[in-house]
């Protein structure tokens, strides 16, 4: 019935299965395929390819950097390469690798362009978790303790070897393999594999109170989906 | 107690390679920043206009192309139009050149036809030749008109004195 609908549909308003269709298109394209067709002229292809890649971009450039001000800069220089470079993308490579590689050696000029102590990164870290409150923290309590885990976590980061927090970062945001994350940075897949190994061990470490976190984060949600059951009931 | 810096054990880095570690969880539930929004908007303007100038610049390229294909086929057509007036101007001049050769062939014709006119020789369109001059006597001679063909003949022998 369902589907005799859709046709009877389709068939009254052919340009909206047309539409349907190239949103369907979009949505199951690949990141190298909205690449290409950009290159060719299509800027809706870029919008989705932006739209997939946008946030875990600008979160690994702001750990990088810990200044929003330059994350924002740096972002921006990003995705000018990109889009400069856009007819020399060869769809053979993994877009990602390609956008992250681009990102990386941004951060990486930024590093080179700044001299920075170690009292300045304290600073940027207060000021880091200050800034990154959580959008919808509902309770108070949840809101202090969300900021004390960031501020935690981000001095955890903040103690990494740069090398080790890059691995750490590209792997969380990035969503490449180890041996493409390795490629970027310029090493192996083994000592890739061994400085996120370390990374690791040392946040773990760090953290020790993330369980507690975690757990004291899905107590709270457990009972409000309770709810929900009880009152749809 | 552990040192600090002790790398995972293979356990923790399985359980985090596969995403599924407490401290990913928690690094996923604390960050997630998403660039502002006049952000996205300056990075999308930005790639709508760089393909902005590419459009521009394929008509122009396309308008060049059309262009010197047009100038090329101009040239070939005037070329083509030239030698056409070359050949027609040859022609033409051939045409004349034969029309004249025809003419001074057909001359004692025109004279036997002229033949019965009194005054054919009083007029005379163009300057004779000994040859053709000889030729319309005889046409004279055979048309029966004697006197008229002794007179031309005493008129050639005036004008060419030393031939005869």
């Amino acid at each position: 019935m369902a589907a005799r609908t859709a046709r009877t549909f389709d068939m009254e308003f052919p340009n909206a299965k047309a539409s349907r269709r190239q949103s369907d298109k979009n949505d199951t394209a690949d990141d190298a395929e909205l690449m290409m067709r950009y290159a060719s002229g299509e800027a809706r292809a870029f919008d989705i390819l932006y739209e997939r890649h946008k946030g875990p971009l600008y979160r690994y450039l702001l750990r990088q950097v810990r200044d929003r001000a330059v994350a924002d800069d740096l972002f921006q220089e990003v995705w000018r390469r990109v889009i400069a470079n856009r007819k020399r993308y060869q769809a053979k490579a993994k877009f990602a690798t390609f956008l992250y590689r681009i990102a990386h050696n941004c951060a990486v000029d930024e590093f080179r362009a700044r001299a920075r102590h170690r009292e300045e990164r304290s600073e940027s870290m207060e000021e880091a978790g200050e800034m990154l409150a959580a959008p919808d923290a509902e309770r108070p309590d949840r809101q202090v303790a969300d900021a004390q885990f960031r501020a935690a976590f981000q001095r955890a980061l903040d103690n990494l070897p740069s090398e080790q927090c890059t691995v750490f970062l590209l792997y969380e945001e990035s969503g490449l393999s180890l041996e493409e994350i390795g490629e970027i940075t310029g090493v192996g897949m083994e000592t890739a594999k061994s400085r996120l190994r370390y990374a690791v061990g040392k946040l773990r470490k760090a953290l020790g109170s993330v369980d507690d976190f975690l757990e004291a984060e899905f107590d709270q949600a457990l009972p409000r989906t309770r709810r929900v059951g009880l009152e749809d009931a | 107690m552990p040192e600090v810096n002790e790398p995972a054990d293979d356990k923790l880095l399985e359980d985090y390679l596969h995403r599924k570690s407490a401290l990913s969880l928690g690094y996923r539930k604390v960050y997630v920043e998403a660039p502002p929004p006049e952000l996205d908007r300056a990075v999308k303007a930005r790639a709508k206009r760089a393909l902005r100038w590419l459009l521009p610049a394929a008509i122009s390229l396309a308008i060049a192309i059309a262009v010197l294909i047009g100038i090329n086929t101009g040239i070939h057509k005037w070329l083509d139009a030239m030698v056409d007036a070359e050949r027609n101007l040859k022609k033409l001049r051939d045409e004349q050149a034969a029309e004249k050769r025809k003419k001074e062939l057909e001359g004692p014709v025109v004279v036997a036809i002229d033949a019965n006119s009194r005054d054919h020789a009083s007029t005379p369109t163009q300057p004779r030749t000994r040859e053709t001059w000889l030729a319309e006597i005889e046409v004279l001679r055979k048309a029966g008109r004697h006197e008229e063909a002794d007179a031309e003949l005493r008129k050639l022998q005036a004008a060419f004195p030393k031939q005869n």
